[in-house]
């Protein structure tokens, strides 16, 4: 799996993206247009962007689209949507086409670096430029389809693996307090319940400016980060002895298990994930347990193993740990 | 009321929670408004440059400060160069 932002040691924040939203006028948004005129503008698109350098990542054609949404790579709802779109790349940026906007302009950097994903992400805001003049409001800005992107259409997540906060059950109380301040933490798959692997984002995307958007999300995100490690002291202070067999236990039991629950999974990847941070597990890397996460994904599990699925959840269950088993053994190797 | 653009009336827009158009945001202006007030916290725009122009003004300050900190060393060579590089960025 080739993504920009895993690495073999990665801190608590793995990566950090922004995007800007912008539409054209004349031209309805993804529920109101025709599936012809979408393939249309989606061709449109491809063919100007084409001289810049961007190449399709993935189409509502490509078979491996939920393998990009399970690696996080694309949107989980880009895939969900039914109608047609267009993921377009030129290294870690590009331009998702009719992901709800006409145009999401997008640029991602590894770790916490926010200054840099939007230096990138100013070029392609300049190579769009091309498409426009884009819509813009003379009240409120730049015109979305939904009003929870309007103004500066600017929206920024913070990739974060915090496996101590799941494991202490502390995340929906991060949540809420980050909703009181204008933010959202949610899971890094649309849609599913909050797990070791968070974004925080800004919600509010009216009112103020793309610097200052930017620089509340800054400051949360080191707040969530303290806050993992905070969670990590406390579950060795009070679990200590406990916590170190359970992850020495999870380490044996991924090289072994025959069959695996997705949640059993998920509790080992983050005991796992701990303990590589506590020095507990010198052999292994935090890489190792990101890779093991996002290979054992149902998604990537399908694209890997086609024809091979069943039905029923114990031959599933058989089918991730043997997967399991397979990544987490070439990572002890 | 239906907006001329796409043909789609409020209900429809409240009901996907996603407008039909970008005319959408001229025909529906005052139940718009409300739902600002309640999804941004807020109804008024604020005026900001351009992005463009708030990173490069950012990068400025950023590279000043790199200056006075260069200078402030005696790291000439380093100040010279960051010097250069503010002329730069100012054109």
């Amino acid at each position: 799996m080739n993504l920009p932002w895993l690495s073999d040691d990665p801190g608590i924040v793995l990566a950090s993206r922004v995007r800007l939203a912008r539409n054209l006028d004349g031209l309805p948004f993804r529920g109101a247009l025709p599936p012809s005129a979408a393939r249309d503008f989606c061709e449109r698109v491809r063919s100007s962007l084409d001289p810049f350098g961007y190449g399709t990542l993935a189409s509502d054609a490509s078979s491996d689209a939920v393998e990009l949404a399970d690696s996080l790579t694309i949107p989980t709802d880009l895939v969900e949507n039914g109608s047609p779109w267009l993921a377009l790349r030129k290294g870690a940026r590009g331009v998702l086409v009719l992901h709800d906007d006409h145009l999401r302009a997008w640029a991602l950097r590894p770790g916490f670096d926010f200054p840099g994903a939007l230096d990138d992400l100013v070029e392609v805001e300049s190579d769009i430029a091309l498409l426009g003049p884009f819509s813009r409001d003379p009240d409120w800005g730049w015109r979305t389809a939904s009003p929870e992107d309007v103004g500066t259409g600017l929206r920024a997540g913070a990739l974060l693996h915090v496996p101590a906060l799941w494991l202490a059950r502390r995340l929906s109380s991060l949540s809420d307090g980050l909703d009181v301040l204008g933010g959202r933490l949610r899971c890094a798959w649309h849609g599913e319940a909050l797990g070791p692997l968070v974004v925080a984002s800004n919600r509010i995307t009216l009112g103020r400016s793309e610097l200052d958007l930017l620089h509340d999300l800054e400051r949360w995100t080191r707040r969530i980060s303290e806050e993992e490690e905070r969670a990590a002291r406390d579950l060795v202070e009070h679990w200590g002895g406990e916590l170190r067999d359970a992850v020495q236990r999870s380490d044996a039991v991924l090289g072994a298990a025959r069959l695996m629950s997705e949640s059993e999974l998920q509790q080992r990847m983050a005991l796992l994930a701990l303990g590589i941070r506590l020095g507990w597990l010198p052999n292994r890397r935090g890489g190792d347990v990101l890779r093991l996460l996002l290979g054992t994904r149902q998604g990537t599990l399908r694209a890997r193993r086609a024809g091979e699925i069943p039905e029923g959840h114990a031959q599933l269950d058989d089918l991730r740990a043997s997967e399991a088993r397979v990544l987490w053994g070439l990572a002890g190797e | 009321m239906i907006c001329p653009g796409c043909g789609r009336t409020w209900d429809d827009a409240r009901r996907t929670t996603f407008l039909g158009c970008t005319r959408c945001w001229d025909t529906f202006r005052s139940e718009l408004r409300n739902i600002l007030l309640d999804v941004q916290g807020t109804a008024e725009s604020h005026v900001a440059p351009p992005l463009r122009d708030q990173v490069a003004a950012r990068r400025r300050i950023e590279l000043e400060r790199k200056l006075q900190e260069a200078v402030a060393r005696e790291d000439y060579v380093a100040a010279s160069a960051l010097r250069d590089q503010i002329a730069q960025e100012v054109l």
